[in-house]
Formats: structure tokens, C-alpha cells, sequence
């Protein structure tokens, strides 16, 4: 039986690369660390935004409850400037933040994280909603309640 | 040309006026309209029914004394509303313009004109101080800033002129001409359209001599007298003659109509505030509509000085992108069905002081009189207990020693083992006063587990099919202890349906709770590196209210609106029964 997680990278702020704003090109990609996950999940590049990019995308993938989850995500945003991906940060988000702890499953997790540069310093702000989402076994019973939205 | 740094450049360049509409913003909505609507419904319920109709001042000065050395003033006007009894009530205030003697401000106050009574308003002009530059608006200490002149009108004698414009004279204690005031009062429209719209420009000209010009765009509204009333500005973008803003959010209130014109105005920004202009066009709402569905560009012009024709310019305003959105207010979804749901907690912490010793906060005065804590419940559980609908509130202490020994910081008030719950405001008065018997003070100064017991109750009700909105009310008298466990516990809760609203009683400095409230647009940070996902934290010191100059109704609803909409409207969620956008 697999689940499926939806994540939508909604935006970044404050984002600099080489000691200025970044530009223009911005991308964020998801990944899970782990053996699970080689490639990551991106999104479309953002090639107005300059160092307040929007993306709103919305990325899936699924996993088979049989396995383990794994404990981290790791969520990159990098600028894509002549045909390759510099990476401008970096943020760890550990998966217990939308796995149904602090929520029922199937809540959209609206989730901020600091983003870190390859030096360790502090590189802006990543923006992103996640949510696992339920299984019909999971609906079957009365409503879908009303805030899991 | 020496025109040294000047102050805040940062914050001189951001946007001012638009509604923020990022998914995860922050910063509350900054709607008056939202705040009076609250208020408004809170007094009708108890059969107070005023007659009175929304109010906007717009303010603008010109010929200001210079109180800066190297540079003009930065002014800043304080609108304040004349009592019965002399005293000066706040009403609100605009925001800091950088180095002008003739300021046109952006931000509007709200006023309710009240057609039977004599409303007196009195206008403090300040010059603020470079040092405090950095700080939003409504933390500025205006004993701090210097101070400009003042002037007086009554409220009914600016509605009753023609064009609603009334000029006052800036006066001091002794009698200089210090400038003139103007004001404009136009009413306010409960409408519920906004306007999304990207800008961006190409070919600008170059305004500045060695690198390109720092564009940003100023919005203003042409009013029946032909004067331009700004109404928002965009950020500011550097050395770029092609730059792209971020986008602005309008609401009808703002833009009046759709075919309203409004003057587009392109201006290269200068750390001296003399910004130089680039070019201007008119355009109202539906005719920017128009340029994005069809793809078109408008052409800037540059003002002739001589009666000759306007140059047009290569330079042109292009629209990315349109949407026109409906925003419900918070009555809306109040009236909807949805619940707010009250949960109090009370601070047992030992620097209260004894509570026998009568100069305790706690002390329970045989005379009846209340203490801090007494009133504090009694006034704030009043206002909200409003929009609880079943008056069953959790309520729990903090940082006391209860009779098995063990110092707690979550226990129930109520002294029950079974559950936490108390009846109405007597429920959590009873519980209190009995709790002062039973528990011991003791301490550190603790919120994270009563946050954390918050948001748990906050997060199982997701699972109900109701929606219903947490309000934690923590009452304490002190400086937190760990102040990185609660922003922890406080970043967990951000993303769940829960507002904190902490009242501080007695005089210590409240400074902690200031960074709490994040009033100064830094988002909490945890130490795992996630970020509060919005703003849910209010902070009231009692002392405020009791000096007068803040009433309790509109210092505790402050905010609470614009937490809740910001959390439904992230999650595109409409009051119950309405249409989807």
C-alpha cells in the first residue's frame, strides 16, 4: 500500500548569492535523505522573482508504508544561471514536522525553514506546504473533516 | 555633494500601502477594517448601537521646521482623539517619510465620525530619529522623537467643506507658524475586492550618474478636487532599468473604483528623499486589467514644464499579471459558523510575591477589591468570552508547587485530576481564587508546556468536523526563564489554528514579550531552524490600558483578526456556506 505526499514550494526570501541578491532563476528541489530517494523533486524556475522567488508548484511522490520512512528532508533552493545549478541554500527539515505529530494526517502543513549557505551562514527563508494524503480507507469513516484542507 | 547615509535607507525603500498577500506572510493584515469590524460587533451585541460611519484621514504637511542637521526632517503624524476629561486617546498614526518638509504620508487613519457628538482630533507632527528608524511605526516612543508641531480640528467641520479637505496651521507652545497640516477624510467602504496586480517596467531612463536608476512606483488616487492622494508605493529596486516589483495587493477601499484613474507614477530613489521623478501615466484599475489580458505596454510621459506637449518616453509600465480576488472579513467567517475557543493560563511563579503580603499580585483583598490577575481575567475573559460559544474554557496554572509536591507548569486550575476545564469568567475567577489556596508559588517562568498543551488541543480539533479557532490568554508578571524552549514551542504551534495572547501585569520590563509579538517583522526562530510559519502572538501590557491610553477592547482585538485571516486565507479557506473564489 503506498501514500502518496504532496509538497508545493511556494517561495523563498532573502536569498544571496555571491554577497549580492540573487537575480533571477531561482529553483527549489525536495529531496528525503536515505536510500529511498535518489532523485530530488524540483520545481519550475522562477525567472522574475529575483531574490523573492514564487514558484506555487505542486510536486508528488509516493512511498509504500512498508518501509521506513526517512527521518530527514532536505529541501535546496539554487539558482540556475548558464545551464547549470548553483546551490544558494540548504535547509533540513525533519520529517516528524508533518508526519503526525503535531497534526492529523492529511493536514496541510504550511512550514517555513531557515535556508544555509555552503559556508554555514545564514542564507534567507524557504516557504513550503506538505501534506501526506489520506487513504480512502482513512475517508471512509463520516466526513472529511473540515481544517484538513 | 555631501548628503551623508541618512538613517534608515532599508527601510526608506519598502513597500508601504499594499495588503500583503504571501501564503505564509506573517505580518497580520494590516486592515483596519478588520479591527473595527470586531470591535463594532463586540458593542452592537451588548445593544450599543452608535451611529457612526468609517471615517480614512489622509495627511499631508508642508513648510516643516528642519530638526536635522545634515539633512531634513523625517516626519511622522500622530492622530489622537480628545476625551471628555482633556486626556489624548491615540487613534493611530502614519508612517516615517525620509528627509521632506513636505510629506504626502500613505497610511490612512481610521476614524468613526460620530455624527452627535463633538469629535476633537489633535495631529502631533514628530521628526523620529534616525536610531529608531529600523523600527515599525507603531513601537516608536514619541517622547523619544522630537517633536514638530500640533494641530487641531473637530471632525464634523472637515466633513461639512465641500472638497472634505481642511488646512490647519502647526503650532508650539509658542505660537511659531511651524507649517501647515492637511487633512482629507474621505469614507471608508466595507468592499471585499482586491486587486492582485505584478508590475514591471523596461527601458527607464537613467536617472543617476554612475550606475542606473532605483526604481520604484508610487499609486495615487485622483480625488474630486484634482489632488493625487497616494495610496501605495512598491518597494524599491536597485540599478536596474528594467526591474520587476514584487506583487501589489489592492483593495477597492484603496483604488475606489474600478474605473477610478489613478496616476502611475516611476520615480529613481534617492537616499537625500529628493526622489527624481522618471515618468508617470494614468491608468485606472480596468484599464491595468486590460494590459494584461491583451498583453500591452503603457508608455511613460514626462511631465512639460512649459504648457508644451508631455515628452512620451521609450520607458514603459507593463502588467504581469491581473487577478481580481473577493477577501472575507473576520465577521464573515464569525458569522459562518466558525468558533473561537478560549484557554486561559495564569502565572504561579514566585516573583508575584506572597499572596498575603498585600503588595502581592496575587494578594486577595478582603475588601473586595481586585488584584492584577483579577482584573486581567475579568476584563480580557469578557471580550473574548464573546465569541466562545460553549463558555467551557481549559484553564491551567503555571510554575506552582500543587499539593503532591511537584512544581508544575501546566497544572488545572480547578484542582481536578479528571479534566481542565471551567465554566465561564466565574468558572475561572472560582478557580483562581481556589488555586491561590492549594498551590504554592514557586517558579521558573515557563510557557512552553502550556503552549504545548494548547496546540495539542488545537491540533485534535482538526479532526473534528468544526472549524474552531484557539485563543491561549496567558497572564504573567515577569521575565521568561527560557525563552528558547517557548519560541520552540511557540514556532511548533505556528501552523495550527491558535493565536497566543499574553497580558503582562505589574511593572517589569516587557521587553522579551516584544520580541515574542514579533511586531517588528522578525519572524520567530526555532533552534531546529524552522520558522513560525505566521505571527500568532499578542502582546498587552496592563498598564497601558489603566493609564487610559489604549482601550481594552481595541488593544486585545488588535491583532486577533488579522492572526485568524491569516491563517484561513493561506489555506484558501472561505466562511462556511460561501461561494469558492
Amino acid at each position: 500500500m503506498s501514500r502518496k505526499i504532496q509538497i508545493t514550494g511556494i517561495s523563498a526570501e532573502d536569498l544571496v548569492y555571491n554577497k549580492r541578491p540573487v537575480k533571477k532563476n531561482a529553483v527549489v528541489a525536495f529531496g528525503m535523505a536515505g536510500n529511498n530517494w535518489k532523485h530530488l523533486m524540483r520545481t519550475s524556475v522562477d525567472e522574475t522573482g529575483g531574490d523573492y522567488p514564487v514558484w506555487e508548484d505542486k510536486l508528488e511522490t509516493e512511498f509504500s508504508s512498508g518501509k521506513e520512512l526517512p527521518t530527514v528532508m532536505y529541501v535546496e533552493v539554487s539558482c540556475r544561471s548558464s545551464g547549470e545549478d548553483k546551490r544558494v541554500g540548504t535547509a533540513r527539515v525533519p520529517v516528524k514536522d508533518f508526519t503526525g505529530e503535531y497534526a492529523p494526517e492529511g493536514f496541510l502543513h504550511c512550514l517555513s525553514y531557515r535556508l544555509w549557505d555552503e559556508y554555514g551562514k545564514r542564507n534567507g527563508i524557504v516557504n513550503f506546504s506538505v501534506r501526506i494524503v489520506p487513504t480512502k480507507s482513512d475517508l471512509k469513516s463520516g466526513l472529511r473533516p473540515f481544517w484538513l484542507r | 555633494m555631501g548628503n551623508c547615509l541618512h538613517g534608515d535607507v532599508k527601510g526608506g525603500k519598502q513597500a508601504i500601502g499594499g495588503v500583503q498577500q504571501r501564503p505564509t506572510s506573517t505580518t497580520a493584515v494590516a486592515n483596519n477594517a478588520a479591527l473595527n469590524d470586531a470591535v463594532d460587533f463586540f458593542f452592537r451585541s451588548r445593544g450599543q448601537y452608535p451611529l457612526f460611519s468609517q471615517i480614512e484621514l489622509t495627511l499631508s504637511a508642508s513648510n516643516l521646521i528642519d530638526c536635522d542637521i545634515t539633512s531634513k526632517s523625517d516626519p511622522m503624524a500622530v492622530m489622537y482623539l480628545m476625551k471628555k476629561d482633556g486626556k489624548l486617546e491615540e487613534i493611530g498614526r502614519t508612517e516615517v517619510i525620509l528627509n521632506s518638509l513636505n510629506p504626502s504620508w500613505i497610511e490612512k487613519i481610521t476614524v468613526s465620525f460620530q455624527f452627535e457628538v463633538v469629535q476633537t482630533l489633535v495631529f502631533h507632527v514628530y521628526d523620529v530619529d534616525t536610531r529608531f528608524h529600523n523600527a515599525p511605526v507603531k513601537t516608536l516612543k514619541l517622547k523619544d522623537q522630537d517633536f514638530l508641531g500640533e494641530a487641531t480640528c473637530v471632525l464634523s467641520e472637515i466633513m461639512t467643506r465641500p472638497n472634505r479637505t481642511v488646512s490647519l496651521s502647526l503650532t508650539c507652545n509658542n505660537n511659531r507658524h511651524l507649517g501647515t497640516l492637511s487633512v482629507l477624510a474621505e469614507e471608508t467602504t466595507a468592499s471585499k475586492t482586491v486587486a492582485d496586480i505584478n508590475f514591471r517596467c523596461v527601458n527607464l531612463d537613467n536617472k543617476d550618474l554612475f550606475s542606473k536608476s532605483d526604481p520604484f512606483l508610487r499609486i495615487s488616487r485622483i480625488v474630486e478636487s484634482n489632488a493625487a492622494v497616494p495610496i501605495c508605493r512598491t518597494e524599491v529596486v536597485d540599478n536596474n532599468l528594467n526591474p520587476i516589483w514584487r506583487p501589489v495587493c489592492l483593495t477597492m477601499q484603496q483604488f475606489g473604483s474600478k474605473d477610478t484613474p489613478l496616476v502611475i507614477e516611476c520615480f529613481d530613489f534617492n537616499t537625500s528623499g529628493n526622489h527624481e521623478l522618471i515618468g508617470r501615466t494614468e491608468k485606472s484599475v480596468a484599464e491595468l486589467e486590460r494590459l494584461s489580458l491583451q498583453k500591452e505596454a503603457a508608455n511613460f510621459v514626462y511631465p512639460s514644464l512649459s504648457h508644451g506637449r508631455n515628452k512620451v518616453l521609450k520607458g514603459q509600465l507593463i502588467v504581469d499579471r491581473f487577478v481580481e480576488k473577493v477577501q472575507y472579513s473576520f465577521l464573515d467567517y464569525i458569522s459562518s459558523g466558525f468558533e473561537l475557543n478560549l484557554m486561559v493560563a495564569v502565572d504561579f511563579t514566585a516573583s508575584n510575591g506572597d499572596p498575603r503580603t498585600p503588595s502581592s499580585l496575587h494578594y486577595i483583598d478582603p475588601s473586595g477589591r481586585s488584584n492584577s490577575y483579577q482584573q486581567a481575567i475579568m476584563e480580557v475573559g469578557e471580550v473574548i468570552q464573546f465569541y466562545d460559544s460553549d463558555k467551557r474554557f481549559p484553564a491551567w496554572g503555571f510554575g506552582g508547587r500543587t499539593s503532591n509536591g511537584i512544581v508544575s507548569h501546566a497544572f488545572n486550575l480547578n484542582g481536578a485530576s479528571y479534566g481542565d476545564e471551567v465554566v465561564g469568567v466565574e468558572g475561572i475567577m472560582a478557580a483562581y481564587a481556589s488555586a491561590l489556596r492549594n498551590v504554592a508559588l514557586a517558579g521558573p517562568t515557563l510557557f512552553s508546556h502550556v503552549v504545548d498543551k494548547a496546540a495539542n488541543i488545537a491540533s485534535q480539533s482538526l479532526s473534528q468536523n468544526s472549524p474552531k479557532y484557539y485563543v491561549l490568554l496567558i497572564i504573567t508578571d515577569g521575565v521568561l526563564t527560557d525563552m528558547a524552549g517557548t519560541v520552540d514551542a511557540l514556532v511548533r504551534a505556528s501552523d495550527l489554528p491558535l493565536s497566543v495572547l499574553i497580558v503582562g501585569v505589574g511593572n517589569t520590563d516587557f521587553k522579551q514579550m516584544e520580541m515574542l509579538d514579533a511586531d517588528n517583522g522578525r519572524r520567530l526562530e526555532s533552534s531546529t531552524g524552522r520558522i513560525a510559519t505566521r505571527d500568532i502572538v499578542q502582546f498587552v501590557p496592563m498598564k497601558d490600558i489603566h493609564s487610559g491610553q489604549v482601550s481594552v477592547v481595541q488593544a486585545l482585538l488588535e491583532e486577533l483578526p488579522g492572526q485568524f485571516l491569516s491563517y484561513v486565507r493561506s489555506r484558501n479557506i472561505n466562511p462556511l456556506g460561501a461561494p469558492a473564489i
